[in-house]
């Protein structure tokens, strides 16, 4: 199920991406890493693809679960540091980035500082790095998280890392969301899932019936790509 | 102002080589140690190897961080462990995965601890 889902995850994200746009992901980040290079393989061989690790339009020879690690330089010419990353972003020069959170809220406000009251959290989180910022800067954000259930997709977030304002969808085990007029609205549900599941696990009101479209499978070709691109299915670290 | 400058009474970073002053060269990502350099009161820099400055002034451009934001350089051969350090070595994997299951209690989390500080750097942590 978990591989289902994973690759269902990757696509949607791939399919998002556009040739000859910018994008870039930080750590923890293995679906939009594979996002990035399966979209450079279909619809987008222009990507620009820029991460963390410093390198632009690598070609990483396998992965690790770390997104951060020096497999990505492979195939480098040059490094562009994060303080570059974070200077395109400002200058408007970076169409996505990607960010998750461990909740997320109705607004599509992120949370990654903690749980409960933020003096005296319930469980500390790592923090958003630079998820503030990005979402201020970038040209959109595109979220994703590999667990969906009421407690990750609340009314409100306990505290607000970065503010959901240019959040464009936030992709799913289950399903799509698209920001729209401030709210997350489903926009599709995938193949496997379907209305009541995603009405059961998501806890703010959504709308979504029979008529709420299905996301397209991976096809053929997708699926193919991915398998080539990522054999030791990095893509499940995350579940 | 939205965001006041975090300034940092110290930074320790990790590199591969430096030399007596603490010029400092990093193969490969430079993630955010340039900026936490320029940003630190204070400078520590542990490295893989103190090489002469000789070295260095063969090809300067090849240094990220000049010596004269340095304050100390202490050689630490696989001082980055259980973390990367460039392409000299990879993360520490199943450390990682032990210091996890440790960490689930405080009883085995303050063993653990005293077995790496104690010298431990097995895999069978």
């Amino acid at each position: 199920m978990s591989l289902e889902q994973s690759n269902m995850m990757v696509v949607a994200l791939a399919r998002l991406l556009r040739d000859g746009e910018t994008a870039f992901h930080g750590v923890a980040s293995p679906i939009p890493m594979l996002a990035i290079l399966l979209a450079q393989k279909l619809q987008a061989p222009n990507l620009t693809y820029i991460n963390i690790t410093g390198s632009v339009n690598p070609s990483p020879a396998s992965f690790t679960s770390s997104t951060a690690d020096p497999v990505l330089l492979r195939g480098t010419a040059s490094i562009f540091t994060l303080a570059d990353a974070f200077d395109l972003a400002a200058r408007g020069k970076l169409d996505t980035a990607f960010l998750s959170g461990v909740q997320i809220d109705r607004h599509g406000n992120i949370n990654m500082s903690a749980i409960g009251d933020y003096a005296k959290p319930k469980v500390r989180l790592p923090g958003g790095a630079g998820s503030a910022f990005l979402t201020e800067t970038a040209g959109r954000i595109l979220a994703w998280r590999t667990r969906h259930d009421s407690k990750t997709f609340v009314d409100r977030v306990n505290f607000i890392t970065a503010a959901g304002a240019r959040l464009d969808r936030v992709i799913t085990p289950l399903c799509v969301f698209a920001l729209r007029d401030g709210e997350l609205k489903v926009e599709s549900i995938h193949y496997y899932s379907g209305p009541n599941d995603v009405k059961a696990n998501t806890g703010f009101e959504v709308q979504v019936d029979s008529s709420t479209p299905f996301t397209h499978p991976p096809t053929k070709e997708e699926t193919e790509a991915l398998d080539e691109l990522d054999p030791d299915l990095i893509r499940l670290v995350e579940f | 102002m939205a965001v006041r400058a975090i300034e940092p009474d110290w930074a320790l970073i990790h590199v591969e080589k430096a030399d007596k002053e603490g010029n400092a060269v990093m193969w490969g990502s430079k993630y955010d140690d340039l900026l936490l350099a320029k940003a630190s009161k204070q400078v520590i820099i542990t490295c893989e190897q103190v090489v002469p400055t000789e070295d260095l002034q063969a090809r300067p451009e090849g240094t990220d961080i000049p010596g004269f934001m340095v304050q100390a350089v202490v050689e630490a051969p696989r001082g980055a462990w259980p973390c990367s350090c460039g392409q000299t070595y990879p993360f520490d994997a199943e450390f990682f995965q032990a210091y996890l299951q440790a960490a689930a209690s405080d009883e085995n989390y303050t063993k653990f601890m005293a077995r790496i500080l104690a010298g431990e750097r097995g895999p069978v942590l």
